[in-house]
């Protein structure tokens, strides 16, 4: 038996949150259906026995109805293989969502209820297991109603939720879940609901995995991303045996970078760095480059034209300027001069400022008014020749 | 701070090199090249090492520039310096990026003291900052008087320049950044940032398209909420049209139900047909003989029977007509004879016509006149109405060219005033809370300190009189003990020269009794001497006593030392009074608590001189707010807008605009209403002009008509229209024209009836030989017998016929199933139960009715969904518009945040510049015009500094302080302008700490040889203080450093 497993795509998700454009947002976006594409033309030249779907197919609040349309067609396209879908908190099953009210083809199979129910293949010994969320919290007892009987048939369960050992801290209605509470009987437990590959370390249950997402949906996603190839072969008298293989598949990689400049002396070498650490081929970057330590006088004069020799190797980049630091201006602020004198006023008041964002602004207002004492200035945040 | 010595090991051109400095002026000379700047960067590279950051340790340039020539492994050396208090510092470096070690010692313990100080992350130890208070680069511009300096300063705007320079060292320490252009740099970063006004600016422009990202937003979600609205109600329709289709469903169930009975029934037909069609054949067999009859020719039989029979009355029907055609004919012949015909005459037909469009013209126009007058007493009536409206409205023309705008700038205004007034009045508390607490702070001191006046005048002669109290008690200490030493001498001998006064008594005694006892002369002599030398050990013992009593009284005089002051003096009272209060043990001490109270006083005062500003700023931005308001009511009221509160103006300036808008309205109708009523009064003369055109025509044209009809003997009546008179003319001309043609026409048809009539003759001859002909092929001789055979030929057609039409039924009703499995079908078919209520016609019915709503569901879910797809099709997703909106409202938070960092930045830097002006300028202004007095020999004496350091020279011609007097003076003086402003800032520099070395490098290039006497004269003086290394490469300069005793280092 042969299973391909995706879960968290997140389709027409949105990247508000992580400050892109809607032209590099529309293309992250237009990457995750890519993926899925490339997932199901992988369950179709293997080819897999099934398509399991863990949640996360869509933002249940976002997906148009172009997107609907699209994945209408592209299950259709994988006819007979049929489609396993267990509605997640994303994508709950409610009365108005795409998955109540768009007619579906036949080989797909959601599961409606808030409860545990069973779909049986009669192509293949196979038998899936399933819930979906309804919108509301998640029960107190997520497997309350698993019935897996003990017959030649193999069992797999699709399940959301977040594994007590990877979130000890998130409560049981919010979907946590023990590795002890699945049940032996089950062959392969297919769960969605964490966006990284992961495996679930309980020996003596069922094997479960995490396929995580397809793509990172933003820069606290960094790194590649995979789907599942699942292989399961029954044994005589005993479980049978599950084979699970992660599969690269994202087009799209976030990196978050922090640079030390102290060691360069000119742009030349930090353009080097970065394109060297942060880049990579194949795949659309998107970098978050935090500049830290000191800045050499003519390295400063050379910022401003990084993101313009860099952009042709990021699809987006952002700069975090961090290159002075506190301990820079306690120095300073002992000089017996009006620089002197200007850091150590703003340091003091640092030390005694209520919030956050009051610090925020006079740590902005000391760089900016010691760079202009020394006669040159520091680029504008906001404007767009500064801005990445 | 005093520069001892330097010793190279390696450095530049140097090794091996050992220079010992003067604690006062030094001078060193060299030509060029020979390595004067070497040594200045050498001092400050064994102060502050050559680090480029304090963070991290990394060489700057100086380290390769400075690298030894000849061994550049031996790269470093000693600098030995001294501090104000005895403190000698020895520096040992290696400046060597592999070895790189720094050493600092105390000569005076012979201790290595290093570990001392602060060891700073980039490997430096913090010494030297720590002894001077100053980083490298200020101690290097501010101590460093360099040729470079000055040789720049052009004639114009030199004191300007000089101003800019010295702002710039007393605030950054750096010759070309002052606190004015920081803060040009900051004003410039804030109007690239863009204020609210400056619309095309980043920030004003980002939040103009937040505002249309947040409508699109709006917009969006509310075609969101449609598109729901929407594909609810699809969705209710799919919901209907699934349980319609059960519903169809169930009644095909029903059908069915039918469809069995139908086909019992089906069954029993088929019985019955077959029984039937057995019957007729039966029946057929009997006419057999009568299949062959030629049936198919009845028709034609009869046909030629009805067309003999058609044409023989055709004939007979022609004949009678021809009759009455001929006497038809010579009625109309009759009565055409009987007419006095005058002939018919046609009208023109272009004469007609013209008349017939001048008719039609003149009633056109004159409609076409009626509805202009209509159209003009219209628009008459709507400009009064539009007239009456704008009365009612104020005349908005006369406010403004552009009132919008005018009412905008005008809410705006007083908007920003009161923004205004909020912000000046939180400023204004700050200040003053401000300046009560510095207040606070210095109460004390200003309580001890303002009834004493001239109060450093009082206590360096306080400090005098103590300086020479205490040589005076030091020089009668030293004399008391010589005293005490001599008296102490003297008592020590006073018994011995009494004791040989006393042997010589006793001697002279025993000789005199030797004498009476010996009478021998001799032993007088002998007396006599001893007698000499005790009167001379008695003066001397006398003499020592006296000396001792004088002694003694003058120990006893002089043995208290006198009293420092006096108590009648004041000053000094005030001062010692002042020492115990402050708790003060020294003058010195004293004058620093003096100095803090005076900073502080001179920073409160300054403070003070802000908040005079800031509460006029206050008060003028209060004042000005009522006044806008005064301003804005006045000129809403006369556009009759109230405004009642502060915050009501904006809403009045909505009124306002709206009933501008009515104003505008009303202006526009207005103007239209004139043009109609232009357009419409041109038309109606247009009008009248071509009517009456148009009836000119028309009667020379009834005149032509009138005269052909006259001629043709139709004359209209008198007084009747020229219209009637043609009808009547017409009509009288077609009924002659009538009667001639149909007399005509009756002769033609006369002769058309008799050819018709031949014609007719002949066809009968043709059809009965036809209908001989069919008879013939029948069998029969006449028509009767044709008629019998043919009828009973037709019953076995028609028997035959049933047959065909009962076995056609009967195979309907079978459906090609042989009639046996018919029957075998139903003898299984069991229908239980009642057939449904509704009839198989009824049900069909309420089917179609199904399908119908089905169809018409599926037809508006359809159009439902198109109208889905358009609105999720017109415009850009949430997502987009959401993420655009993240994008433009990070960027202006950022652009907020950097102008509010950037302003908070100005503002301080601002203040911090204003406070140090102020506090430096009275005391660089005391000092540079003392510097400036001695160098020019009395020539200038003022240099007066503002607030803001602008610089003014008092004139001696003027004796006017001057602020652009350079053309009256020489270059030399403008330099000497300058270096005394500048020993003057070290010397400010040095007032709160250690002295600070000054170097100098050849700034004499103006000087006359009298200057430069005098100015190396100042120079030691101030050398006493602050040492100065005069590098230079002249001999003049020697020479009169010479005059001063300075000595001289030649390289």
């Amino acid at each position: 038996m042969k299973l391909i497993h995706t879960a968290d795509i997140l389709l027409d998700t949105s990247y508000s949150s992580q400050a892109l454009t809607p032209e590099v947002a529309n293309r992250c976006r237009r990457r995750l259906r890519e993926a899925l594409e490339r997932i199901l033309e992988r369950a179709v030249s293997w080819p897999a026995d099934a398509v399991v779907i863990p949640g996360g197919l869509f933002t249940q609040d976002r997906v148009s109805r172009e997107t609907v349309a699209w994945l209408r067609q592209a299950f259709e396209k994988i006819r007979p293989i049929p489609v396993f879908i267990a509605p997640g908190p994303q994508d709950p099953w409610l009365p108005t969502s795409p998955y109540a009210t768009e007619p579906w083809p036949a080989n797909v199979y959601i599961f409606r209820e808030h409860t545990w129910s069973s779909h049986t293949l009669t192509t293949h010994p196979l038998t899936v297991h399933g819930s979906a969320h309804d919108g509301s919290v998640f029960p107190q007892d997520r497997f309350k109603g698993l019935v897996v009987d003990s017959d030649d048939r193999i069992h797999v369960a699709l399940l959301s939720g977040k594994e007590a050992a990877l979130y000890p801290d998130v409560p049981a209605e919010e979907g946590a879940f023990s590795a002890m509470e699945l049940q032996k009987q089950l062959a392969y437990v297919a769960l969605g609901g964490h966006h990284n590959v992961a495996a679930v370390t309980e020996t003596s249950g069922p094997t479960a995995r995490y396929s995580g997402s397809p793509e990172g949906h933003g820069f606290h996603e960094t790194g590649d991303h995979f789907f599942l190839e699942v292989e399961i072969r029954p044994r005589d008298g005993g479980p049978p045996e599950v084979r699970v293989q992660t599969v690269p598949v994202s087009r799209t990689r976030f990196t978050v970078q922090t640079i030390d400049c102290t060691a360069f002396t000119n742009a030349d070498a930090l353009v080097r760095a970065i394109r060297d650490r942060a880049s990579s081929e194949n795949q659309s970057t998107l970098a978050r480059i935090t500049l830290t330590g000191a800045c050499a006088p003519a390295l400063r004069t050379e910022m401003a034209s990084l993101s313009e020799v860099l952009a042709p190797h990021f699809e987006a980049l952002t700069w975090d300027d961090q290159t002075d630091v506190d301990d820079l201006y306690e120095d300073i602020a002992r000089e017996n001069s009006s620089p002197g004198m200007f850091v150590a006023q703003l340091n003091r008041e640092l030390r005694d400022a209520p919030d956050a964002a009051r610090a925020e602004m006079l740590r902005r207002a000391r760089q900016v008014g010691l760079a202009a004492y020394r006669g040159h200035s520091v680029a504008v945040k906001g404007i767009k020749d500064n801005a990445s | 701070m005093k520069l001892r010595s330097v010793s190279i090991d390696g450095y530049g051109k140097f090794a091996g090199r050992e220079i010992e400095f003067a604690p006062g002026l030094q001078i060193i000379i060299g030509p060029n090249e020979r390595g004067k700047s070497t040594i200045r960067s050498f001092i400050g590279d064994m102060l502050y090492g050559q680090k480029r950051s304090a963070l991290h340790r990394l060489f700057d340039e100086t380290n390769e520039l400075r690298t030894p020539w000849h061994n550049p492994d031996c790269y470093g050396g000693r600098l030995v310096y001294a501090l104000s208090d005895g403190q000698v510092i020895e520096v040992a470096r290696n400046f060597d990026r592999k070895r790189e070690q720094v050493q600092v010692f105390d000569h005076t313990s012979g201790l290595e003291i290093t570990q001392d100080f602060e060891l700073l992350r980039n490997k430096e130890v913090n010494f030297a900052a720590k002894h001077l208070g100053l980083s490298k680069e200020v101690f290097l511009n501010s101590a460093t008087i360099t040729h470079f300096s000055l040789e720049h300063l052009g004639d114009n705007d030199a004191l300007k320049q000089i101003r800019e320079k010295l702002m710039s060292l007393a605030d950054t320490g750096e010759e070309e950044h002052s606190a004015e252009t920081t803060l040009a740099l900051l004003r410039e970063r804030i109007e690239a940032i863009g204020q609210p006004s400056a619309r095309s600016k980043p920030l004003p422009s980002t939040r103009a398209a937040l505002m249309l990202l947040d409508q699109e937003l709006t917009a969006a979600r509310e075609r969101e909420e449609s598109t729901a609205k929407v594909a609810d109600e699809r969705r209710a329709l799919l919901g209907e049209t699934t349980s319609l289709r059960q519903e169809r469903l169930e009644l095909e169930e029903m059908l069915a139900l039918h469809q069995q009975r139908a086909c019992k029934a089906q069954c029993e037909e088929a019985d019955a047909l077959s029984a039937q069609v057995d019957k007729l054949n039966q029946r057929c067999a009997k006419l057999r003989a009568l299949e062959e009859f030629p049936l198919k020719s009845v028709p034609k039989v009869q046909a030629a029977q009805q067309e003999v029979d058609r044409l023989r009355a055709q004939l007979k029907r022609t004949r009678a007509e021809n009759k009455t055609v001929q006497d038809q004919f010579n009625a109309e012949r009759q009565h055409l004879n009987d007419e006095q015909d005058g002939g018919v005459i046609d009208l023109p037909e272009e004469l007609e016509g013209r008349f017939t469009d001048l008719n039609a013209a003149v009633q056109h126009t004159g409609e076409r006149l009626k509805e202009s007058v209509a159209a003009l007493a219209e628009a008459e009536r709507t400009l009064a109405v539009n007239q009456e409206n704008i009365e009612k409205l104020p005349d908005f023309s006369r406010i403004s060219s552009d009132p919008v705008e005018w009412i905008t700038q005008l809410a705006s205004s007083y908007d920003a005033a009161r923004r205004s007034r909020e912000e000046e009045a939180r400023t204004l508390a700050e200040v003053t809370a401000d300046v009560d607490e510095r207040r606070q702070n210095i109460a004390k001191d200003h309580a001890l300190f303002k009834e004493v006046s001239d109060f450093s005048e009082k206590a360096r002669e306080y400090d005098l009189k103590e300086r020479v109290l205490e040589q005076e008690t030091t020089r009668v200490q030293t004399n008391m003990g010589a005293l005490e030493e001599q008296r102490d001498d003297i008592r020590d001998d006073l018994p011995g020269m009494l004791l040989l006064v006393g042997l010589c008594g006793l001697s002279i005694a025993a000789i005199v009794v030797a004498y009476f006892v010996t009478k021998n002369y001799n032993i007088l002599i002998l007396g006599g001497v001893i007698f000499l030398a005790m009167l001379y050990f008695l003066r001397n013992y006398l003499l020592t006593h006296k000396r001792l009593v004088e002694i003694e009284a003058t120990i006893c005089n002089n043995g208290i030392p006198p009293k420092p002051h006096s108590e009648e003096e004041d000053g000094d009272a005030q001062i010692a009074a002042l020492m115990a209060e402050t708790g003060c043990e020294t003058v010195r001490e004293l004058e620093a608590t003096y100095d803090a109270y005076r900073a502080a006083s001179a920073a409160l005062s300054a403070r003070i001189h802000v908040l005079h500003e800031q509460e006029a700023r206050a008060e003028e931005a209060a004042e000005r707010v009522p006044r806008l308001l005064e301003h804005v009511t006045e000129m809403f009221r006369e556009v009759g807008v109230t405004v009642e509160t502060e915050d009501d103006v904006q809403r009045a300036a909505g009124s306002v605009i709206a009933r501008y808008q009515e104003y505008r309205e009303a202006k526009k109708n207005i103007a239209e209403s004139h043009s109609q009523i232009d357009r419409q009064n041109k038309e109606r003369v247009r009008l009248e002009e071509m009517l009456a055109r148009d009836r000119e025509q028309l009667v020379s044209v009834e005149d032509a008509l009138r005269k052909i009809m006259t001629a043709a003997g139709i004359a209209p009546e008198p007084g009747r229209s020229m219209a009637s008179a043609l009808r009547a003319y017409r009509n009288a001309t077609s009924e002659r024209r009538e009667h001639r043609a149909r007399a005509e026409l009756l002769q033609d048809r006369a002769h058309t009836l008799e050819r018709q009539i031949h014609e007719e003759q002949l066809e009968i001859e043709k059809a009965d030989q036809e209908l001989a002909r069919l008879l013939a092929h029948a069998g029969v001789s006449n028509i009767d017998d044709f008629q019998h055979q043919a009828e009973r030929a037709r019953e076995f057609r028609e028997q035959w016929n049933q047959r065909v039409q009962l076995q056609e039924r009967l195979d309907a009703v079978l459906k090609g199933e042989k009639i046996e499995a018919l029957r075998a079908e139903v003898a299984e078919v069991v229908i239980e139960g009642d057939p449904p209520a509704q009839s198989r016609e009824e049900l069909t019915t309420a089917l179609d009715t199904l399908n119908a709503r089905i169809e018409a569901n599926l037809e508006r879910e359809h159009a439902l969904h198109i109208s889905i797809t358009e609105r999720a099709a017109g415009g850009r997703s949430i997502n987009e518009i959401e993420e655009s909106r993240t994008v433009l409202a990070k960027r202006m938070t950022d652009l907020e945040h950097e102008l509010e960092a950037t302003s908070y930045a100005m503002a301080v830097i601002d203040e911090i510049a204003r406070d140090k002006h102020a506090r430096i300028a009275p005391r660089l202004a005391e000092r540079a015009s003392a510097y400036l007095s001695e160098i020019t020999g009395g020539a200038y004496q003022e240099i007066d500094l503002a607030r803001d350091l602008g610089i003014r020279v008092r004139i001696p011609d003027t004796n006017e302080l001057h602020t652009a007097p350079e053309k009256s003076l020489s270059k030399g003086t403008v330099d000497q302008i300058y270096l005394a402003l500048r020993l003057a800032l070290v010397q400010c520099v040095s007032d709160v700490g250690e002295p600070i070395p000054m170097i100098l490098d050849d700034p004499f290039a103006n000087y006359d040889d009298h200057r430069l006497e005098r100015t190396l004269k100042l120079i030691a003086e101030i050398s006493d203080e602050n040492q100065v290394l005069l590098f230079t490469c002249r001999e003049d300069v020697v020479r009169a450093a010479e005059t001063v005793n300075a000595p001289v280092i030649r390289l």
